[in-house]
């Protein structure tokens, strides 16, 4: 039986979701507040919900992997955020793995 | 910016405190860039249902407040059940409801050691277990209810109403497009309270000790209860009826206000006739000992204050029907008046 469009949907939101980390890490090895990154990201073809992303941005920070700060940008007050020195170990090592992943998959796929 | 102020209140209701203020505020310069960005795209300001999207695009407040939480707990029986934007709030309201109902049974053990009936620890024990345990999977229900529902139905949420979140659809409040309706809340907890009062009554009939516990050997019921009981069988169970069909045709707002108004009348006649009669409880010997009479004469206090207080809740009850009765009439009334 072929799987259901919500199905097909699921497993595809599962595939991107772990992702998802990897590439705001990525994106905030340069200083950026929430909304400019999610257009980024966007940009890059990795679209991802306003109700998800500022809040893993927060997630991200109380783990330690992101650092913050409020500052004045074309007048308005807005919270920065970039990697820390934690994060951008983190960002290394799980680079690694998803090449390896990548790596794996590609020989999976071709047999 | 009414619109965002209502989002961001909505949010704000249900995020946690230390970090409330902080999170508003960057939310609410990430929407306002959003906003700013779209009028700059188009060379004018946004219209309300285009602000409307924008919100709504941000998603349900109160999903969102829950993805602030950190807590990726969630309840999972073989597959999950309740999600981690909703698990935070089903503790709270298990937490709020366990208090209540732990200090509900603690005021009756009170109240009943006071008039001299004996506790034992083991029943009184049960009792509270089974009150928690009953109470949680209800609690647990209507939140599987309301995940359930959130999943199927993401965008259904009113932007212009966002405190009511995800319950406004689902239970449906009393007006929709400027027309009266019965909420679909109402009618449920109606129904509930009716049917738990009738599973009540049914067990007083087969057996006294749902009414009067371990004590109920020595004690009998008076005779006026056997006839009251099958009028007020029929009153509550009528009284379920009207819920039932409020929820299939909640616009049928002025049915509930004549079954209620009539209910209203019938019900406060049987209080009348038992506040009549007086005692409720006798004590069964002939040569009773000082300790029974205690018990029957506080039981018999108790149970007419607690008729009185149901009467004037009927009062209540039954005044506020009548008077939406009569302005729904005077209302119609008008109507006819002004196609002539």
């Amino acid at each position: 039986m072929p799987p259901t469009d919500a199905q097909f949907e699921n497993l595809r939101l599962e595939l991107r979701r772990g992702s998802l980390v990897l590439a705001v890490l990525a994106q905030l090895r340069t200083e950026q507040y929430g909304y400019t990154l999610r257009k980024t990201l966007a940009e890059h073809g990795m679209s991802i919900d306003e109700g998800t992303l500022y809040p893993l941005l927060r997630r991200l920070e109380t783990q330690g992997l992101l650092v913050s700060e409020w500052r004045e940008e074309d007048k308005r007050s807005k919270r920065f955020y970039r990697l820390s020195p934690d994060g951008k170990l983190t960002l290394k090592q799980l680079l690694a793995e998803w090449k390896s992943i990548d790596s794996s998959l590609n020989g999976i796929v071709k047999g | 910016m009414e619109l965002l102020d209502r989002y961001l209140s909505a949010v704000g209701a249900n995020l946690p405190k230390p970090q409330r203020d902080d999170i508003l505020r960057e939310l609410a310069e990430n929407i306002r860039a959003q906003i700013e960005d779209k009028e700059a795209e188009l060379g004018r300001a946004l219209t309300e249902s285009e602000q409307e999207a924008v919100l709504r695009q941000h998603g349900n407040p109160l999903i969102v407040a829950g993805r602030y939480r950190h807590d990726d707990r969630s309840l999972a029986l073989g597959r999950q059940i309740i999600g981690p934007a909703l698990f935070p709030f089903y503790i709270k309201v298990l937490w709020l409801n366990w208090g209540i109902a732990a200090i509900v049974a603690a005021l009756i053990i009170l109240v009943l050691s006071q008039i001299g009936v004996p506790i034992r620890f083991g029943p009184a024990f049960a009792l509270i277990l089974w009150t928690l345990l009953a109470n949680t999977i209800v609690i647990t229900l209507i939140f599987v209810g309301v995940e359930k529902y959130c999943a199927r139905f993401p965008d259904r949420w009113d932007v212009r109403q966002p405190r009511d979140a995800v319950f406004s659809r689902l239970i449906d409040y009393g007006e929709a497009n400027g027309t009266p309706r019965v909420s679909r809340a109402e009618s449920v907890t109606y129904f509930i309270a009716s049917a738990l009062f009738l599973v009540w009554l049914r067990a007083i009939a087969h057996s006294a000790f749902w009414t009067f516990g371990a004590t109920v050997g020595a004690f009998r019921i008076e005779p006026i209860w056997r006839h009251v009981y099958v009028p007020f069988l029929l009153l509550i169970f009528a009284s379920m009826i009207q819920p039932i069909v409020n929820f299939v045709r909640p616009d049928w707002t002025r049915f509930r206000s004549i079954v209620r108004t009539a209910l209203g009348i019938v019900g406060l006649a049987i209080l009348y006739i038992i506040l009549q009669a007086g005692d409720i409880l006798a004590v069964r010997s002939p040569n009773p000992t000082a300790a029974d009479l205690h018990v029957a004469q506080t039981v018999n206090v108790w149970f007419s204050a607690y008729m009185t207080v149901f009467a004037v809740a009927c009062v209540i009850v039954f005044s506020f029907s009548a008077r939406r009765l009569i302005r729904d009439l005077l209302l119609r009334y008008d109507r006819l008046g002004s196609f002539k």
